[in-house]
């Protein structure tokens, strides 16, 4: 049963130490995105379920690697050799186990998507178990809709965590340059979180999403399905494009 | 193996490329050298400051307005050919990834095309096979032509570099360019975040170490901006602080904005690593 879900931005940058010094707008995301999951907690979720785009629908352990030594690597500890440094999920050894014979590419499956890696950045200290579901990025609608409903049909209170972004292609200086039709698709989801109203964005369509490099539908839509039957009151904690992406934090408790 | 450019073949001291945008929009120039008479201005003018290569582009690396293969062969190819009769020793090399433009530019007298883009057009290393032109291999992580990084991930940037540029490499030499007229390029900032651009930085050695040469271009770029936020007419000095340390590596060409400060930094640290010999030592010698 869910009792609460909230929706946050899953960009790089919003991992703890990726931006290198403080970044203002990370920051207040940040800010946004905690008061998100407290209250996910304040609704009494008993369990946090963390929902974000993958390479494939499947849970992800709790511990799995992260994404930072991909996404930001920094020189290893001295000494360099990696027999000497690399204590286990140690970046020096991952490197090491990057470097050895046959295993020099890590499998993108062995590692956390940077959405799940942010959820659980947000968790440390939750006073209640969670769990990584990973939805694949380019699931069709029904797949997502069946995945909601099986989050959704326990007895135990449960907080849904999603993490999702709208378009990348907000304006000359975003990572996918300009689209207008991804200001209008925004628009549009913008107004689906704020009115609480999974069926607006179970209408969101895969091919325009990936056009305009939505990374949230697949999220959203179980999102949607695990919600489709409760009446929410929403909140808009944060939605701003920093740097010419779409970030929402909202809760719908 | 000693790299050969045009008709003249180079040692270990390191080769200051100098860039010649034949753009309107370019993000460090914004367009000063797009007018005919300017761009052939900044080519004497580099030339006297001492750039061994000059490398002429087209469009802009970066989104924005489509050139079309016809629009990018008028702004380079005539060009090419007028500094090849005003300069007929310089290396020139020409910023494309396409073939078409690099068959016109050859035909004017390129020496070297700059396939920034990682071998998007494949039969651009045939052009240059055809031409007995020299190659740039870059590292895009194989993304298309002008579009950003977003959200990119490596279990390993640098040998993923490595990887790719001496597949591009070797794929180039079985298309018929010479050996020794093909290097390879970590491409900072394509395809990379600045941690990825950083990364490479610090171990461009390991580039090195493939024996093939490696060209590097590091002017003004986003990695150095955001690294000290600096706005893109600041990023001088922290230019030359990843110059130096490439060069020291054994990096061998660097393509560059900012002409005599570069060469002076590549000079200084050729001289220190005993690849280039002290212009004059008196002190303590008289």
């Amino acid at each position: 049963m869910i009792v609460a879900a909230a929706t946050v931005p899953g960009a790089p940058l919003l991992l703890p130490g990726v931006t290198g010094g403080p970044v203002r707008e990370a920051e207040r995301a940040r800010e946004a995105m905690a008061a998100a999951v407290t209250a996910l907690l304040g609704q009494g979720a008993e369990e946090i379920v963390v929902v974000g785009g993958a390479s494939a629908t499947r849970p992800f352990p709790a511990d799995a690697s992260g994404p930072e030594s991909r996404l930001a690597p920094t020189p290893p500890a001295r000494p360099r050799r990696p027999e000497e440094s690399a204590a286990p999920g140690s970046r020096a050894a991952d490197r090491a186990r990057a470097a050895a014979p046959g295993s020099r590419r890590v499998g993108a499956d062995d590692v956390l998507p940077v959405s799940l890696a942010v959820g659980r950045s947000l968790l440390a200290g939750c006073p209640v178990p969670w769990t990584l579901q990973g939805v694949g990025g380019d699931e069709p609608r029904d797949r997502c809709l069946e995945l909601g409903r099986e989050l959704g049909a326990g007895e135990r209170p449960v907080g849904l965590l999603v993490v999702a972004d709208g378009s990348a292609r907000r304006g000359e200086k975003a990572p996918g340059y300009v689209d207008p039709y991804a200001i209008d698709l925004d628009a549009r989801i913008g107004a689906a979180l704020a009115a609480a109203d999974p069926g607006a964005l179970l209408t969101l369509d895969p091919a325009g999403c990936e056009r305009a490099m939505v990374a949230g539908r697949a999220a959203w839509q179980v999102m949607a399905a695990a919600c489709a039957d409760g009446t929410w009151r929403s909140r808009v904690l944060y939605e701003e494009d920093p740097f010419g992406v779409a970030y929402w934090v909202v809760t719908w408790t | 193996m000693r790299l050969t450019l045009g008709s003249r073949t180079f040692g270990e001291a390191p080769l200051l490329m100098a860039i010649v945008n034949r753009t309107p929009d370019s993000f460090y120039d914004r367009g000063a050298t797009f007018a005919r008479e300017e761009a052939l201005r900044r080519v004497d003018q580099v030339v006297a400051e001492g750039a061994d290569i000059v490398d002429i582009g087209g469009v802009k690396a970066a989104p924005g307005v489509e050139v079309d293969v016809r629009e990018e062969i008028e702004r380079t190819a005539p060009f090419v050919a007028e500094v090849r009769e005003r300069h007929p020793d310089l290396v020139i090399s020409v910023d494309t990834w396409r073939h078409e433009v690099g068959r016109e530019v050859c035909r004017a007298g390129a020496d070297l095309l700059n396939d920034a883009w990682g071998g998007a057009d494949p039969k651009l290393a045939e052009v240059a096979a055809e031409f007995g032109a020299g190659l740039v291999c870059a590292h895009t992580g194989g993304v298309e032509p002008r579009t950003r990084p977003h959200r990119v991930e490596y279990a390993d940037v640098v040998a993923d570099v490595i990887e790719r540029t001496v597949a591009l490499a070797e794929r180039a030499v079985a298309a018929g360019v010479p050996r020794e007229r093909v290097l390879i390029d970590p491409a900072h900032d394509f395809g990379k975040n600045t941690w990825h651009s950083l990364e490479v930085t610090r171990r461009v050695d390991e580039l090195v170490a493939t024996g093939w040469p490696v060209l590097v271009s590091l002017s003004n770029k986003d990695f150095v901006g955001e690294s000290l936020d600096l706005p893109v007419g600041e990023r001088l000095m922290g230019t030359l602080a990843v110059t130096a340390l490439c060069a020291w590596q054994g990096a061998l060409v660097f393509r560059a904005h900012n002409v005599p400060e570069t060469r002076q930094v590549l000079d200084m640290v050729a001289v220190t690593r005993g690849v280039r010999p002290p212009a004059r030592t008196v002190r303590g010698l008289a």
